[in-house]
C-alpha cells in the first residue's frame, strides 16, 4: 500500500527544508518563536515543519542509518589473515628512506602498513618511521587525517611526529620512538582475580591518561580509538598516547562511520554517534575495568549484543567488590554509564573523582591567593595592567607575552581581582592557558585568539553601588553603552534607546560625574567597568543594536568582529575576518591576523561558506608568522577542508613543501617546492617564489641564481611594489651570502623602502643591519635596528625581534661594549621553535659568557647551539670548537672530525675563528694551523681583522695560533 | 538509468571482471553500458553477501556498508581510478544494494501471501536493513515521490542508507558542500519518517 501523501505543496519545499535547517541549529525552546517569523501565519506550512521538526528530535535516531552487520568480534591479526596472501613488505632493513632515514628493525605490522624502528642519519636519535600502503584514495585521507593531526599536536604525553613525505611512492610518518609497555591488562588476557593492589599499580597510570587526554581535549581533539595498545607507559609511568589515526577535530567530521576498535567502544558509536569526550572518556573506562578485574566487562562475542548490553548497564561485575577504593570503583562506575550525559564531563572532572585535581587548571581562589601574595597584601581593590604582569609565565622578552596579557585581562576585569580568578580559571578550562607552578602559562597563538575578544568566561558581575541607583531607563542606556564599547556616541544611543539626544548628553555627563563612562575627544563612549548587560537588555535587543552598529562601521574597523558575533550574523564573519585580518597584517599585528582568520574559518564551517580564501589567506599569514608552529596549524586546516579539491591540494603542497625547506633539507625541499605548479594569485604566487628560493639557496649557489633570476622575470613589468621589494630582499640575501655586504644593505633598504606592511619593513630593516654589521658600519646597522625596534612596539613577530636583538647584542660584542651573557633571552629563544635563530643566539651569548670567564655557562650555551644548529650547518663546528676551548671533553676522533670540518670549511670566516680556538686549546697543535689561518685569512679584507667576529676575531685567531 | 533494470534477474555465476567494469564506467552515456555495468554490480554484491553469511561462524568482522566499499576495492584494486568513475559505482552500487533489497522483500511478500517459504542468505541482510527502515518496500515508494520532488535529497538517501557512504563522501561525490548534504539528509529523513508513519 502506498504512503498517504502529506499535504504539502511542491512550491513549500525549499523554503520548509530552509526553515526546518534553521530552526535545528537553535535550541528547542527558541524554535517555537522562530517558525511563528519564518511561516508568516501559514498555519499549514508550519504545521508541516513542526512535525518534521519534532520527529528529527524525537525519531529513532538509528532510522535510514546504515546497518552494521551482526558478526563475531575478533582482533585485527584476524581480519588480516583473511586477507589472500601475505603482501609483500614495504620496507627492508637497512634500506634509507628518503636518504635519511635507515630501517633498523620491523616494530610491527597493521592493515595501514608498518612500523620500523629507524636511526635518524642527521640527529643520530632512534624515531620510529611508519610506511604507509599506498591503497585507495579513502585509505590516503585516512593518512591525511593522522598526519594533519600529530604535525599541529605538540603536548606532553601526546606522540611527536618528526617529518613525512613519500619515498618510492610509499608515504611515510617519522614519530618520536616511544619505549614502553602497552597500557596494562590489554595484551594478557588470563583473568587473573584481583586484589587491593592492583589499583596501586595503575593509579599513576590512569592519573597521567586523564591527563594527557585532558590536554588533547583541550586542544580540540578527540582521540576516537583508544585502547592499551595504543598507550604506552615506562618504568616511570610516563605515558605517550599513540596512532591518532582516527583523532579529528570535533568540527571536522560530522559524520564519520563506525569508526575505532569495538572492545573499547562507547555504546553510541555502535550507532554512528558522533565520538565525543566521553566517548574517549568511555574507553578509559573499559581500560581501567580491565587492568583491574583483568577482563573486559560485556559480552563481547557479538557486536550487536555488545552494542545492546553496553547501552543497558555500566557492568554486569561491580567493581567495588574487588577490594579496590570506593572512589575508583566510583570512577569506573561513572565512566561506563550508557548515556554520554552521565559520564564526566572532561577528564578533569573524571580526576575530581579520584580527589586529584588536574594541576593545569587554576581555581579562582587560588588565582586570587596568588594575586594577593603579588601585591603584597589583601587588600579588595583593583589591579592595574602592571601588577598583572608577574602572574603570566611569558615570556616577556620577543615574545611580549606578560604586557600583551596583562592588558587584555585588565580590559575584561578592570582588575577586580573576583573577575580576574573567574576569568583566568576559565581560560585554563578552556585548554587556552596552563596553571603551573603558581603561574599562568600561555602561549603567543593563544594570547592572540583571546586579543580578538573570544569569550570564555560567561561573566556574570555584580553591580556597582552606582549602577545600582541607576533608573532602568537610564540602565538600559548604560546598558548599550557597556555593549558597544568604545564605539557607542549619543547618535546610536538615540537611535537605538528612541530617546532624545539633549536628553542622553545629559545622561552621558551625569555617568561621566559617576565614572561610569568616560568619553574621547572625538564623542566616542566608553564603559568603565563591565556591566552585566544581559540582564538588562534582552536577547534581541542586544542582537539588534550590534548589528545596527556593524552596519554603520565599515568592514575591517576595528571591533567590528566582535559586533557581528554579538549580532549573531555568522555568516557575514568569514568576510569580515578577511578585512580584519588585512588591516592587522598591514599595521604588523600579524599573529592576531592568524586568530582572526581561524575565527573566520571556524564561521564559515558552521554556515557551510566556500573556505579556500580563508585558508590562502590563512597560508599567507602563517608564513608572515616564519615560525612553523602556525605553518603546520595552516596546512592541517586545509587537509582538513570540506572540499578538498586541486586548489586546497595545490595549497597544501606549497605548505608541506615550505615546512620541509624550514627543517633544513636540502634537494628533498627544492624538489617537493619545484613539484607545486604556480598560483593565478600573486600574493600566493610570490610566497611560492619565496620558498623556492630559500629552498634553492639551500641546495647551491647555481641553483639559488637560477631562481633568482626566474623571479626576476616574473616580478619584471609588473607594477605591484611587494613583488619588488621582495625581490630587492631575495637580491640582498644573495649579495649576502656572496660575501658582499654593502651591496646586501643597500638591497634590503631599497626593500625596506618598497615594504607594504610595517612588519615587512620591519624585516628589511633587520636584513639590512645584518649585512651592515658585516661591512663594519656600525653605525647604519645600529640606526637600521632602532628603526626596527620601533616598529616592534606595534608589530607582534617573535622571530623578527629576535633576529633584531641577536644582532644588538653581536655589534655589542664586537664592539666590547657587553659582557653579561643574556639568558633570558636564550630562554626565549627557546620558545620560537626556530632552530637557526636560536643556534645563533646561543652561540653570541655563549662567546659573551666564554669572554667575560664565566665557563660553565659558555659550555652549557655552546653545546645549546650546536645541538640547535645540527651536524650540517656552518655554525655547528664554530659552537663545537667554543665548547671544546671551555673544557668539553672530546674523544680524539670527534677532535679530528672536528679539525677537519674547520680546516674544509667553505666560510673562510667561521673556519679562522674555528683554527684559533682549538689553538688555544690545544697549544700543541699551534704549528700545524699557523700556517692555515695565513691562507684562509687573506679571503678577509684586511680592515675587517680587528673586528668580525661570532666568536673571535681573525687578529685573535691569528694571536691565538702563534701562541 | 531505466527503470525496468532494477528488476533484473542478477546473471547467475557472473564473475566481476575487473578490467569490464572499468571500460563500462567510462561508458557513462552509453545505456547498454550503464545496464550491464548494473548487472555486474548487482552479481557481485549478491554474491558476497550470500558469501558473508556462510562466513558467519568462522569470525570475520565487516561492516554492512563493506559489501559496498569490498566490491569497490575488489574492483579499484591498487590502481587510482578515476574520480568520476568512483563517484559512479558508488551510484550504481548503491542502486543495486537497494534493488538487491527491494527484489528480496517483494520476493518474500508474494511468499507470505501463499508461495513456498526459502530461507536465503539475504534474509539476514535484509532483517537488518527493516530494523532501520520500517518497511522497505514503502521505504522504496516514498523515496520514488521524494525523488520526483527533490532528487538530490533522494539521491543522497540511497547512497547513505544502501550503499553506507559517509555523508562526507557524499558530499565530495556530489561535488557539493557538506553542509548542504547534512542538511538534505536531516530533512529527507524527517519527511520520510513522516511518510512512513
Amino acid at each position: 500500500m502506498a504512503p498517504s501523501r502529506p499535504s504539502v505543496e511542491d512550491r513549500w519545499w525549499e523554503e520548509a527544508k530552509d526553515a526546518f535547517a534553521r530552526a535545528r541549529e537553535l535550541p528547542v525552546a527558541h524554535r517555537p518563536a522562530f517558525l511563528d517569523t519564518a511561516c508568516r501565519g501559514d498555519s499549514e506550512f508550519r504545521e508541516f515543519v513542526s512535525s518534521l521538526l519534532e520527529l528529527s528530535s524525537d525519531g529513532d535516531p538509528e532510522f535510514l542509518q546504515p546497518p552494521t552487520l551482526s558478526l563475531t568480534l575478533h582482533d585485527e591479526a584476524l581480519r588480516e589473515s583473511e586477507r589472500v596472501g601475505e603482501p609483500p613488505t614495504l620496507g627492508v632493513v637497512g634500506e634509507s628512506i628518503v636518504q635519511r632515514y635507515v630501517l633498523d628493525r620491523r616494530l610491527g605490522a597493521g592493515a595501514s602498513g608498518e612500523v620500523y624502528l629507524a636511526i635518524d642519519q642527521l640527529s643520530q636519535q632512534p624515531v620510529a618511521i611508519k610506511l604507509l600502503r599506498g591503497l585507495s584514495t579513502a585509505a590516503l585521507g585516512q593518512v591525511r587525517a593522522e598526519v594533519s593531526a600529530l604535525r599541529f599536536l605538540h603536548l606532553p604525553g601526546i606522540v611527536t611526529m618528526l617529518d613525512e613525505g613519500t619515498d618510492q611512492g610509499r608515504p611515510f610518518i617519522v614519530m618520536q620512538y616511544v619505549e614502553g609497555s602497552p597500557f596494562p591488562g590489554g595484551s594478557e588476557k588470563t583473568g587473573q582475580p584481583t586484589d587491593g593492589a592492583a589499583w596501586a599499580k595503575i593509579q599513576d597510570v590512569v592519573i597521567a591518561l586523564l591527563e594527557t587526554l585532558s590536554r588533547l581535549h583541550g586542544a580540540g581533539f578527540i582521540h576516537r580509538d583508544l585502547k592499551p595498545s595504543n598507550v604506552y607507559v615506562d618504568g616511570d609511568a610516563h605515558l605517550t598516547v599513540l596512532d591518532l589515526g582516527l583523532a579529528a577535530r570535533p568540527d571536522a567530521s560530522s559524520s564519520l562511520q563506525v569508526a575505532g576498535t569495538p572492545a573499547y567502544m562507547a555504546p553510541e558509536l555502535f550507532s554512528h554517534a558522533q565520538a565525543t569526550v566521553a566517548s574517549d572518556l568511555y574507553a578509559v573506562g573499559i581500560m581501567t575495568y580491565e587492568a583491574l578485574v583483568g577482563s573486559r566487562p560485556h559480552d563481547e562475542r557479538n557486536l550487536e549484543t555488545l552494542a545492546r548490553a553496553r547501552s543497558e548497564s555500566t557492568a554486569p561485575a561491580p567493581i567495588d567488590q574487588r577490594g579496590v577504593p570506593s572512589e575508583v570503583a566510583n570512577l569506573v562506575h561513572a565512566l561506563l554509564q550508557p548515556s554520554p550525559a552521565d559520564r564526566p564531563r572532561s577528564a578533569a572532572e573524571a580526576l575530581s573523582l579520584l580527589g586529584h585535581e588536574f594541576l593545569e587548571h587554576a581555581s579562582a581562589k587560588e588565582i586570587v591567593a596568588r594575586l594577593n601574595e603579588l601585591r603584597g597584601d589583601s587588600s579588595v581593590g583593583a589591579l592595574a595592567p602592571e601588577q598583572l604582569e608577574p602572574l603570566f609565565r611569558g615570556p616577556e622578552r620577543l615574545f611580549r607575552l606578560q604586557s600583551d596579557v596583562a592588558k587584555e585581562l585588565w580590559l575584561r576585569t578592570r582588575g577586580v581581582p573576583g573577575r580576574i580568578g573567574a576569568e583566568i580559571s576559565a581560560w585554563t578550562r578552556a585548554g587556552l592557558a596552563r596553571w603551573e607552578d603558581r603561574q599562568v602559562c600561555i602561549d603567543r597563538g593563544a594570547a592572540d585568539q583571546l586579543l580578538t575578544g573570544v569569550r570564555v568566561a560567561s561573566a556574570r558581575y555584580e553591580r556597582h553601588d552606582e549602577q545600582r541607583a541607576l533608573e532602568q531607563g537610564d540602565e538600559i542606556v548604560l546598558a548599550h553603552i557597556s555593549l558597544l564599547t568604545p564605539r557607542s556616541r549619543v547618535s546610536v544611543l538615540a537611535e537605538l534607546t528612541h530617546r532624545p539626544r539633549h536628553e542622553l548628553q545629559q545622561l552621558v555627563q551625569r555617568f561621566q560625574a559617576l565614572s561610569l563612562v568616560r568619553v574621547s575627544e572625538s564623542g566616542e563612549i566608553e564603559a568603565r567597568s563591565p556591566l552585566d548587560v544581559e540582564r538588562v537588555l534582552s536577547h534581541e535587543t542586544m542582537r539588534r543594536s550590534q548589528q545596527l552598529m556593524a552596519t554603520a562601521m565599515a568592514p575591517g574597523d576595528e571591533g567590528r568582529f566582535q559586533l557581528l558575533i554579538g549580532a549573531e550574523s555568522i555568516s557575514q564573519l568569514p568576510e569580515e575576518s578577511l578585512a580584519q585580518a588585512r588591516r592587522l597584517v598591514r599595521a604588523g599585528r600579524t599573529g592576531l591576523a592568524f586568530a582572526y582568520v581561524l575565527q573566520g574559518l571556524s564561521a564559515a564551517r558552521q554556515v557551510g561558506a566556500p573556505e579556500l580564501d580563508l585558508l590562502e589567506e590563512l597560508m599567507l599569514v602563517a608564513h608572515r608568522l616564519v615560525t612553523p608552529a602556525q605553518i603546520r596549524r595552516a596546512l592541517h586546516e586545509s587537509e582538513v577542508c570540506e572540499d578538498y579539491g586541486p586548489r586546497v591540494e595545490q595549497l597544501v603542497a606549497l605548505g608541506r613543501a615550505s615546512l620541509v625547506v624550514s627543517q633544513g633539507a636540502r634537494q628533498r625541499g627544492l624538489d617537493m617546492i619545484t613539484a607545486v605548479p604556480p598560483f593565478e594569485s600573486r600574493r600566493l604566487e610570490l610566497l611560492r617564489q619565496r620558498v623556492r628560493m630559500l629552498a634553492a639557496r639551500r641546495v647551491s649557489p647555481r641553483h639559488h641564481a637560477e631562481v633568482l633570476d626566474d623571479i626576476d622575470s616574473w616580478v619584471e613589468g609588473m607594477q605591484w611594489p611587494q613583488a619588488k621589494s621582495a625581490l630587492a630582499g631575495f637580491r640582498g640575501w644573495q649579495s649576502y651570502v656572496s660575501g658582499r655586504y654593502e651591496e646586501a644593505a643597500r638591497f634590503h633598504l631599497e626593500s625596506a623602502r618598497l615594504g607594504a606592511t610595517a612588519s615587512d619593513r620591519m624585516i628589511a630593516l633587520v636584513n639590512g643591519a645584518s649585512a651592515a654589521m658585516e661591512a663594519g658600519d656600525f653605525a647604519a646597522a645600529s640606526a637600521s635596528l632602532s628603526e626596527a625596534m620601533t616598529l616592534a612596539e606595534d608589530v607582534r613577530s617573535p622571530f623578527t625581534e629576535a633576529r633584531a636583538v641577536w644582532l644588538e647584542r653581536s655589534i655589542a660584542y664586537r664592539q666590547d661594549a657587553v659582557d653579561e651573557p643574556d639568558l633570558e633571552l636564550v630562554e626565549a629563544a627557546a620558545h620560537l621553535e626556530v632552530d637557526t635563530v636560536e643556534a645563533l643566539i646561543c652561540l653570541t651569548e655563549a662567546a659573551i659568557a666564554w669572554r667575560s670567564g664565566r665557563t660553565d655557562t659558555a659550555l652549557r650555551l655552546a653545546r645549546l647551539s650546536s645541538q640547535r644548529a645540527g651536524t650540517d650547518r656552518p655554525y655547528f663546528v664554530l659552537a663545537r670548537t667554543l665548547a671544546i676551548c671551555c673544557g668539553e671533553n672530546v674523544s680524539d676522533e670527534e677532535f679530528a672530525n672536528v679539525q677537519k670540518a674547520a680546516r674544509e670549511s667553505p666560510f673562510p670566516g667561521l673556519a679562522i675563528q674555528c683554527v684559533g680556538l682549538l689553538a688555544r686549546s690545544r697549544p700543541r697543535m699551534a704549528d700545524l694551523l699557523r700556517e692555515l689561518v695565513t691562507g684562509l685569512s687573506q679571503s678577509i679584507p684586511r680592515r675587517h681583522w680587528p673586528t668580525r667576529r661570532e666568536v673571535i676575531s681573525v687578529d685573535e685567531a691569528i694571536r691565538f695560533c702563534l701562541g | 538509468m531505466p527503470r525496468e533494470i532494477r528488476t533484473a534477474v542478477p546473471m547467475a555465476g557472473s564473475d566481476f571482471d575487473v578490467r569490464e567494469i572499468t571500460q563500462l564506467l567510462n561508458q557513462r552515456e552509453d545505456e547498454a553500458a550503464g545496464d550491464r555495468l548494473f548487472r555486474l554490480v548487482y552479481a557481485e554484491l549478491h554474491r558476497q553477501a550470500t558469501q558473508l553469511m556462510r562466513k558467519q561462524d568462522r569470525g570475520h568482522t565487516l561492516q554492512a556498508t563493506a559489501l559496498v566499499n569490498e566490491a569497490y576495492l575488489k574492483l579499484a584494486g591498487s590502481d587510482d581510478m578515476r574520480w568520476e568513475c568512483r563517484s559512479h559505482f558508488f551510484s550504481v552500487a548503491a542502486r543495486a544494494m537497494r534493488s538487491i533489497l527491494i527484489d528480496h522483500a517483494r520476493t518474500k511478500s508474494r511468499q507470505k501471501r501463499g508461495g513456498e517459504m526459502v530461507r536465503v542468505p539475504i534474509d539476514e541482510i535484509s532483517v537488518l536493513y527493516e530494523s532501520r527502515a520500517v518497511d522497505l518496500i514503502q521505504l522504496d515508494d516514498a523515496l520514488e515521490q521524494l525523488s520526483s520532488r527533490d532528487a538530490l535529497a533522494a539521491r543522497i538517501v540511497e547512497l547513505r542508507f544502501f550503499g553506507g557512504v559517509t555523508l562526507v563522501d557524499i558530499a565530495r561525490l556530489q561535488g557539493v558542500s557538506i553542509r548542504r548534504i547534512e542538511r538534505n539528509w536531516e530533512f529527507a529523513r524527517s519527511w520520510l519518517r513522516l511518510v512512513l508513519r
